[in-house]
């Protein structure tokens, strides 16, 4: 991948994976800083970028896998784009997103992760079981757990009374 | 069950719509700045690494010639000692073969001893 093709990708996939991100983590502060940390990599390693079927997919997994890092202690990249000063925080969400951003808090990581692949990336159960390496009856489980989980968590009383009847 | 799914859809797709907007990307030369430091990091990582070993092989191999050569003569060089019965230039008692005595005296006493 060249310097051009790199800008073009970058420019054309940052605001996706970080809505995707942010889907998965839940705080787009941080989506932003591991997608910015998950480009530089890229960046360092563009010419093996070219070969790979899908730069994005390979882009959006390493800046999960800095997600699920950096909840272990590894803050050190991350810290380095608040050095560099180039990134501003972000607005407050609404009340709306505070929701739903709070019922997805309720998942576990790989829950998350799986809802966010399978119903913001529109990815089905075999794609997502390949960009993650979980096994496909596992994506399936977690899948049907958060879904659950999620469903119980954003149904109003109103809603679950007329189901009810 | 389906529209269930469907909102949940919408919902997720909106805000990870909302999160696209309110996202400020950073300059690209922040990321290729970023992105020249890890390179930079991991030639350094490559070159520390390579001189460990390169050096550390190289220690043990010096290691193991000066004290290999060390170990494999003896200590001390044996010395050839005189032997107690020395063998004479000329025997005191000849063989003599044709000697029918002698040869029947050594028969028997070897029969005997059995």
């Amino acid at each position: 991948m060249t310097v051009e093709e790199f800008e073009e990708f970058y420019l054309q996939t940052v605001g996706r994976l970080v809505g995707q991100l942010f889907v998965m983590i839940g705080d787009l502060q941080e989506a932003q800083d591991v997608v910015h940390e998950a480009f530089a990599r890229g960046w360092a390693r563009r010419r093996q970028l070219d070969t790979d079927s899908s730069p994005e997919a390979w882009i959006r997994t390493v800046a999960a896998r800095l997600a699920i890092s950096r909840w272990r202690g590894t803050r050190r990249s991350i810290e380095a784009w608040h050095r560099l000063g180039t990134v501003s925080p972000p607005p407050t969400p609404g009340p709306e997103t505070v929701s739903l951003v709070a019922a997805l808090r309720t998942l576990s990581a790989r829950q998350r992760h799986v809802i966010a692949l399978h119903y913001v990336c529109d990815m089905s159960v075999d794609q997502i079981a390949a960009e993650t390496g979980m096994a496909a009856g596992t994506v399936k489980t977690h899948l049907s757990r958060g879904r659950a989980a999620l469903a119980d968590q954003l149904t109003e009383p109103s809603s679950e009374e007329s189901v009810d009847e | 069950m389906s529209d269930q799914h469907d909102s949940l859809r919408a919902a997720l797709r909106q805000l990870a719509a909302r999160a696209q907007i309110d996202t400020e990307p950073a300059p690209l030369t922040a990321i290729t700045s970023r992105g020249g430091q890890i390179v930079r990091r991991r030639i350094v990582t490559v070159a520390v690494a390579a001189f460990l070993v390169v050096g550390g092989s190289g220690t043990a191999a010096a290691l193991l010639l000066s004290g290999g050569g060390g170990n494999g003569s003896p200590a001390t060089t044996p010395s050839v000692a005189p032997s107690q019965t020395s063998p004479s230039a000329t025997p005191t008692t000849p063989f003599s073969p044709s000697d029918p005595a002698s040869t029947s005296a050594s028969t028997s006493t070897s029969t005997s001893s059995r």
